[in-house]
């Protein structure tokens, strides 16, 4: 209380001073910030313009609109959720939404989010969590989001079900997906056919391997890019034995066995040229970009979601790229599938009931998931669908890779494998120590071996517990 | 009648201070408390605080990460001092010398820099030290004849290179006009009489411009000093997302924000950044006393 | 003669390297179709009939010229933090050089030693304290925190050393209030530092970054350095808006150095810090 006082003594103090120094306008701002509660208060002049034009949008006979924020650091995801706010209005005239939303750079994002759940004050009512991230609010049992059992459950049968495990926590759903993010390898077949390999051929990853070394003899190319400063590439593969960072029961397994084989076979493809570290550190650098239309290397393993890229960064590679499952180990082996990115409910939302209603409409009904593929690209969760007519229109994508991107997701289907992100509360730190420093030590520096590397990092989490 | 002053000689400099004082207690101290305090602590979840004793700090001296950090962040200490003393101070003489024509333009035009914020030289930097072969750095590497880089993913003298360049772009201006207000002070008369002596240019610059600069020379490194041991703009642009691949390119001052913000174990974070402020009190300590800042003149 | 040759040839490329990014910056704005600059990674052949106007227009319409409320609140914070800063500060400076008093060498200690603190570490109570003063989203939570910094104390204060007391005694003597002798007398007679410092503290304003990322959490709050920051983004960066904005985003600061520009030279070097 007394600190109470004294600040408000000291600001008033300032906006006495700064009255009598500075034209009005800048007084005005400055009395605001020292009586007005700042949410309101200094708020009001800024939002004013907005405000006006936004209430033209809303039924005037349907009195208030309840406002949300969003945020996200995906910038098209707002227009996906402004747009199934147009949609939610209609369908619902007596209880319409207004949606203010937020972008901000991930890492800003994440952090911001932190504080204002930390200080009780100022976090959004809906928001998006990236997946590596998911785990640090997911400890304790302060529940910092609204668990969404309720939208969730009814239409499980239809879902993907590892996707919604991912976000599950003490046996409840605290986000939901956008996407199932398919692993999926992206061949060049230009410059296979100039090699005389086939897609087709290469199921596993030794097939992969001696297909690479052809190619490397054809055409002095690599097959494949391994990233250095991303964790998702090896992530998958390691996925694909069985591998994870954490095993259900929160256990560090990030020196298991079968991690450090993936890691001796990337660096055995490195060492015989048919694979090469990704120029720029990671996918989603220009230099990439650049390096990639430039017919750089043969393939990458990725995401689904990754079809964007070669659409909007590398409009040179249409037609000529190949999406197909990627290669496995052996029969026993099976897809991980993570996702990307969680929307969630925070506690501080004071509509938390309506917020998941309008959430599940946007990205849980049919007619959500049908718009997840078309408007943003991503394979939607609810695989119901896809066999359906919704998935088999034209865009941008059918256009660039073909009619059959589908069939291919479906044919992985039932060798989808949950990961474990909301194990352990380390899971972001994990992820972070393969992202920069281990894969970076063991394939780029080479300054220490997989099991080294490895093992190095179980002990940082262990003392980091 | 005769008004009693509120406002004595005795009392006006604590009117005179209290700003800072309010400041200082506001909007530091307190916060510093609650640091101390949550070092050690641990957060578990999102707001509840267990206490774990010494757990956090011993957790520094087995950190792999920090002596990469240290290393980087007294590399770079290191590299900025002595580009902006030398380059400076070269400059700043030149520019303050009478044969040198338009030496208000060249001042004016290397100041710019200073101008803008790091975000918008990261912006041009981060391009600038791209990997690709026909970046601008390595087209000109190219041109001398040797081996195009990886700058920011090389080693970690690479990495520390890229951020002294970044940061000497931007503050090279601000120092040479720390050294010309120096050299300002240095009466003609010695350069006069130490000519009339047939002294060399070199032994001009070694016993008249030196010890007349000696003053901001230390102002200067002290300032750099500080400035460099908690540099983390310039790396939080160079890497994107602050992902420092190897450690290349990892701060302290990076390293803390990340384990808060990125972790969130802001436990740890806080046992560093106390770390770092003993550091830097000693430091301190140690400036004020050899370099006597602060004491009255005459 | 061959001195002057040397000299302005390497003062020269000296000032090719500060200013060719900002060349580059302003030439990479107007071009209107970003991949073809990033195609090979980083492009350095820019061709004029790239070039277009279409990235700034498009700056001004953009999500309903969110662009133009990021300018204002810079301005404005720039404005008040100046204001603030330099006020105070040279107080503050000005109290310690010219009076002896019970405390002066702590008061010393602490401002010296505020300027180490790597105040990137107390964001999160920091945070919470603006949170509890209720000054979150507002000017005065993203001004107040540093408005007083060691820094700007310690330039006034250097500055302040090299005046003289004997004014002050004098005015003394003639009934003249402690305040009014600052005001008055000694104040004016500083007039160089605060033109040098209204540049450097409007600068540190304007390009200030994390705290007002932490303290504005709507878009409309941002000021133009982080609004420029959203932009960036792994997830497709906007570098149309970036590079237009970025350009926009220096102009201001390049008139107000441009029109003090002598009298802030002269605080610099004239005045300035003598060690």
């Amino acid at each position: 209380m007394k600190r109470r006082i004294v600040a408000m003594l000291l600001s008033s103090a300032l906006a006495v001073s700064l009255l009598g120094g500075c034209g009005g306008s800048t007084a005005g701002e400055a009395d605001n910030a020292g009586s007005a509660p700042a949410e309101a208060g200094s708020q009001e002049e800024t939002d004013a313009p907005e405000e006006s034009q936004e209430s033209q949008n809303v039924d005037a006979s349907t009195g208030e609109a309840t406002q949300l924020t969003f945020w996200t650091y995906v910038e098209q995801h707002t227009e996906f959720m402004q747009d199934a706010v147009t949609v939610w209005n209609e369908k619902h005239p007596d209880e319409t939404i207004e949606l203010q939303t937020e972008t901000y750079p991930t890492e800003d994002m994440h952090s911001k989010l932190l504080i204002t759940l930390q200080s009780g004050d100022g976090a959004p009512d809906i928001v998006d969590v990236n997946v590596a991230r998911f785990s640090d609010f997911m400890q304790g049992d302060t529940e910092v989001f609204v668990p969404l059992n309720d939208i969730i459950e009814p239409e499980k049968q239809s879902f993907l079900e590892p996707v919604l495990d991912i976000y599950k926590y003490n046996g409840n759903y605290y986000g939901i997906e956008y996407h199932v993010g398919a692993p999926i390898m992206f061949y060049n077949t230009e410059i296979l056919d100039q090699a005389g390999v086939k897609v087709e051929d290469i199921v596993t990853w030794e097939d992969l391997h001696d297909a690479g070394k052809k190619v490397l003899e054809a055409t002095g190319k690599p097959i494949i890019t391994f990233e250095v400063n991303d964790s998702w590439s090896y992530y998958i593969m390691a996925g694909e034995k069985g591998g994870d960072y954490f095993d259900e029961d929160g256990n560090c397994i990030i020196n298991s066995k079968e991690n450090a084989e993936v890691l001796d076979f990337m660096l055995s493809m490195i060492e015989d040229g048919t694979a090469v570290t990704t120029p720029g550190g990671g996918f989603h650098t220009e230099e990439y970009y650049g390096y990639m239309s430039q017919g750089g290397a043969a393939s990458m393993l990725e995401c689904l979601w990754y079809m964007g890229r070669f659409t909007d960064y590398m409009p040179e590679l249409s037609g000529k790229i190949q999406v197909a499952a990627p290669p496995v180990w052996d029969e026993s082996s099976v897809y991980p599938v993570f996702g990307g990115t969680a929307t969630s409910i925070t506690t501080q939302c004071e509509s938390p009931d309506l917020a998941s209603r309008f959430l599940a409409e946007a990205k849980i009904s049919a007619e959500g998931a049908g718009k997840i593929w078309n408007v943003l690209g991503f394979d939607p969760l609810r695989w119901d669908i896809w066999e359906t007519d919704v998935m088999k229109t034209q865009n941008k994508y059918t256009d660039y890779f073909g009619m059959d991107i589908f069939d291919v997701v479906l044919g992985m289907k039932d060798k989808f494998h949950p990961s474990n992100i909301t194990a352990s509360p380390q899971f972001s730190l994990a992820n972070s120590l393969i992202a920069t420093d281990i894969l970076f030590r063991v394939l780029n520096e080479k300054s220490a071996s997989p099991e080294e590397a490895l093992s190095n990092a179980a002990a940082e989490i262990e003392s980091a517990k | 009648m005769k008004k009693k002053r509120l406002i004595t000689q005795k009392t006006a400099p604590y009117f005179f201070c209290a700003p800072f004082l309010i400041s200082f207690f506001l909007f530091l101290l307190y916060p510093m408390i609650s640091m101390v305090y949550t070092s050690f602590h641990k957060l578990e979840g999102i707001s509840k605080y267990r206490y774990v004793g010494l757990s956090n700090y011993e957790r520094l001296l087995t950190d792999p990460h920090i002596g990469a950090a240290i290393r980087n962040s007294l590399g770079f200490t290191v590299g900025i001092i002595l580009v902006n003393v030398v380059l400076a101070l070269l400059l700043a003489v030149l520019l303050n010398n009478r044969l040198t024509p338009c030496r208000n333009v060249f001042r004016t035009a290397i100041y710019i820099p200073a101008l803008t914020s790091i975000i918008v030289a990261g912006i041009f930097f981060r391009l600038f030290f791209g990997s690709n072969v026909d970046t601008p750095l390595n087209l000109l590497m190219r041109f001398f004849g040797a081996e195009p880089k990886e700058w920011l993913y090389d080693t970690a003298l690479t990495g520390i290179v890229a951020l002294v360049f970044t940061s000497t772009w931007r503050w090279l201006g601000t120092n040479i006009l720390y050294f010309l207000s120096a050299l300002q002070t240095i009466p003609p008369e010695l350069y006069d009489a130490a000519y009339v002596d047939g002294a060399s240019a070199w032994q001009r610059f070694r016993h008249v411009t030196l010890p007349g600069v000696k003053p901001i020379l230390i102002f200067v490194v002290t300032i750099l000093t500080y400035g460099g041991l908690r540099m983390f703009g310039e790396s939080y642009v160079l890497w994107p997302n602050s992902k420092t691949p190897g450690d290349i390119g990892l701060t302290i001052v990076l390293y803390i924000y990340r384990t808060a913000f990125g972790q969130f174990d802001m436990g740890y974070a806080s046992a560093m950044s106390v770390a770092l402020f003993v550091l830097l009190m000693i430091l301190n300590v140690v400036y004020i006393k050899f370099l006597r800042i602060g004491k009255k003149e005459g | 003669m061959i001195y002057q040759c040397c000299v302005v040839v390497l003062l020269f490329l000296v000032v090719v390297i500060c200013l060719a990014p900002f060349v580059y910056l302003v030439i990479t704005s107007f071009v209107t179709d970003m991949s073809l600059v990033f195609k090979n990674g980083i492009a350095l052949k820019i061709t004029p009939d790239m070039l277009g106007v279409e990235n700034y227009s498009m700056l001004r319409t953009d999500d309903n010229g969110l662009f133009f409320s990021w300018f204002k609140n810079s301005i404005l914070i720039t404005i008040i933090f100046t204001f603030l800063s330099i006020t105070f500060s040279s107080m503050v400076g000005y109290g310690v050089a010219m009076y002896d008093f019970k405390g002066r060498k702590i008061i010393l200690v602490l401002i010296l030693s505020t300027m180490m603190i790597p105040v990137e570490t107390l964001m999160i109570p920091l945070y919470n304290e603006m949170s509890q003063f209720q000054l979150l989203n507002s000017y005065m939570g993203v001004v107040l925190p540093f408005a007083v910094s060691g820094f700007t104390i310690y330039f006034f204060l250097q500055y302040a050393q090299t005046l003289s007391s004997d004014y002050m005694d004098a005015a003394r003597i003639d009934g003249c209030g402690e305040v009014r002798i600052y005001l008055h007398i000694m104040a004016p007679l500083m007039k160089p530092a605060f033109t040098s410092m209204i540049i450097l503290q409007a600068t540190t304003s304007w390009n200030d970054f994390l705290w007002p990322l932490i303290v504005m959490s709507k878009n409309v709050n941002f000021t133009l350095t982080v609004g420029l920051q959203t932009y960036l983004s792994p997830y497709g960066n906007n570098y149309n808006l970036l590079f237009a904005g970025a350009v926009v985003s220096v102009i201001p600061i390049m008139i107000l150095f441009f029109l003090c520009q002598k009298l802030f030279m002269e605080g610099m070097i004239m005045g300035g810090i003598k060690g």
